[in-house]
């Protein structure tokens, strides 16, 4: 689990830090520029990093995995409402893909053991 | 600490002894609210997590509620263009087009944001996690001098400033409470979400979340600094300990989480028909008469509403607002949303889109920066102030309310503009 938590934390302070270094000018290909977003996904990754260096790993997978997912739900919701807004306004669809909707699969297994762990409780 | 706290540390104390001496304890293993607990209630993990779920719930609130906004927007311009197509009275076609489908319609524009702010509080409410967040929040709340109870009212203010008020009544001590009360009306309520909303998709494209936020931010600060400074000059004192049990975590259903949304939405959806509505009417006609005067809304230099507008502007003018900010600004005071109501009805347009092509002429990203601080702290609204004279009981405590938010706002919007100013010259 703890080398599982490692790229999960590296694919996120890595995207969180893309998002933070476009927000303040760099132009790094593929991700969009958004400081507090990216500072979010920072927040994430530190949950994670926690869980690794700490006893409570369990913790930190389960927690960091679902804000994660969270996250992931929220920026497919927010790239289908961006169409259907195109769509309204008589325009044509451009679908933007967020990296953090990707990471949300990276987010399945935490989630699922999390699911687990309750029905066993 | 008081008596009421001595009390109550003398009862756990005693609790604590006779469970002592009574209960033979076994290892259990850590139960999941727990478990979740260990981080979420994390001493440096704690409050970032805690703002990353807010951004979150706002981020949900802004871009997923963008199309049924679009929709209502949509309508509310096609009933307004059939109304004054179709209807012969020049003067009942105005009111009808403009005042009511115009004001109206602006404001419900701003109905599925809101909604949604409400959904996303909703399921953080009934998963368990705001009662943690009061938790988190409490070391934080105690240093700027408020209680750790104070925690609830203040987020309630975010939805509406009236029930966040009369929410402060479950805190036992008296000056924690008046002192919440005090600050409450600073919390950001859904109210002036629709001018932030419309300020910062028109001057901040592509950063709507993050200026929001930090409104919403800059609100809390605000209310911490002043709950310091009331607490030091007019009470004294220190705030009172924090003692409350954590429910467990749940899953939130999706009926729950609807019907408690659409109780709060409700009381928005209430006030557009009948407060919004009226003071749509009433700004239509300060903008329209004398109808021969200002040839039916077309000169609205001529109008009743420039007339109030001028008489504010010398002191809004220094801040680079025009007459038509000050027309704005005054309506607000009867209800928030008014503010971008009147702006409707004042550049004449129906659409969210025409409205930010007809501001960009009369404001800059500073200045929309200011409107939208004076609207975040200026006078609270007429139902707030009527809230707080009965809380408070005291007319002194509410002239002082009065007092520090009008000069706090002229304040605050001086260092952005000063500070803008600055930077353009730089």
């Amino acid at each position: 689990m703890k080398a599982y938590m490692i790229v999960i934390f590296l694919a996120t302070f890595g995207i969180g830090s893309a998002e933070i270094a476009n927000g303040i000018g760099a132009e790094i290909a593929f991700i969009p520029a958004d400081i507090v977003g990216g500072m979010a996904m920072v927040v994430i990754s530190a949950i994670f990093l926690r869980g690794v260096v700490s006893e409570e790993s369990k913790a930190c997978y389960y927690v960091g995995s679902v804000i994660l997912a969270v996250f992931g739900v929220l920026y497919i919701l927010v790239m289908l409402a961006e169409s259907a807004s195109c769509i309204m306004a008589g325009e044509e669809v451009t679908i933007s893909v967020r990296p953090e909707t990707l990471t949300l699969l990276l987010a399945f297994p935490g989630v699922l053991a999390m699911k687990k762990e309750i029905s066993i409780l | 600490m008081d008596f009421i706290d001595v009390m109550a540390n003398a009862r756990y104390e005693l609790i604590g002894e006779i469970l002592g001496k009574s209960i033979e304890r076994v290892s259990k293993p850590k139960s999941f609210s727990d478990l979740v607990d260990v981080v979420v209630l994390d001493k440096y993990l704690g409050i970032p997590i805690f703002l990353t779920l807010m951004w979150a719930a706002f981020q949900f609130a802004f871009s997923v509620s963008a199309p049924f906004s679009d929709a209502i927007d949509i309508f509310f311009t096609s009933a307004a263009d059939w109304a004054k197509a179709n209807i012969p009275n020049e003067v009942l076609a105005s009111l009808i087009g403009d005042g009511v489908f115009g004001g109206l319609g602006f404001v419900l524009v701003f109905l599925p944001p809101i909604a949604f702010v409400f959904i996303a509080l909703a399921i953080l409410e009934d998963t368990g996690y705001l009662p943690r967040a009061a938790f988190v929040m409490d070391r934080a709340m105690t240093k700027v001098g408020l209680h750790g109870k104070s925690f609830i009212p203040m987020l309630l203010g975010f939805g509406c400033n009236v029930p966040a008020i009369m929410a402060c009544r479950t805190m036992e001590n008296e000056v924690d409470r008046k002192i919440t009360i005090m600050v409450n009306p600073l919390m950001s309520c859904s109210a002036r979400l629709p001018v932030y909303l419309l300020f910062a998709g028109a001057f901040f494209a592509g950063y709507e979340g993050t200026v929001i936020i930090s409104m919403y931010l800059l609100g809390i600060i605000l209310a911490a600094i002043m709950a310091k400074v009331i607490r030091k000059f007019f009470f004294g004192g220190e705030p009172s300990p924090l003692l409350m049990e954590m429910p467990d975590y749940s899953m939130p259903t999706v009926k729950s989480v609807l019907t408690s949304a659409w109780i709060r939405t409700q009381i928005f959806l209430k006030k557009a028909a009948t407060i919004l509505f009226i003071g749509a009417v009433i700004v239509w006609f300060l903008s329209v008469f004398p109808w021969d005067a200002t040839n039916g809304g077309e000169v609205l230099e001529n109008s009743y509403a420039a007339l109030i507008g001028r008489a504010v502007e010398p002191i809004i003018a220094p801040l680079g607002f025009d007459w038509k900010a000050g027309v704005a600004l005054f309506t607000g005071f009867m209800a928030k949303e008014l503010v971008v109501g009147t702006l409707g009805i004042l550049y004449g347009v129906e659409s969210e889109e025409a409205i930010i092509d007809a501001i960009a002429h009369d404001f800059n990203p500073i200045t929309a920066l200011a409107l939208m601080t004076i609207t975040l702290i200026y006078l609270p609204c007429l139902a707030t102030f009527g809230v707080l004279k009965r809380e408070l009981g005291e007319w002194k405590l509410v002239g002082l309310i009065i007092a520090y938010e009008l000069l706090l706002a002229y304040i605050v919007a001086a260092i952005i503009v000063g500070i803008g100013c600055f930077i353009e010259v730089m």
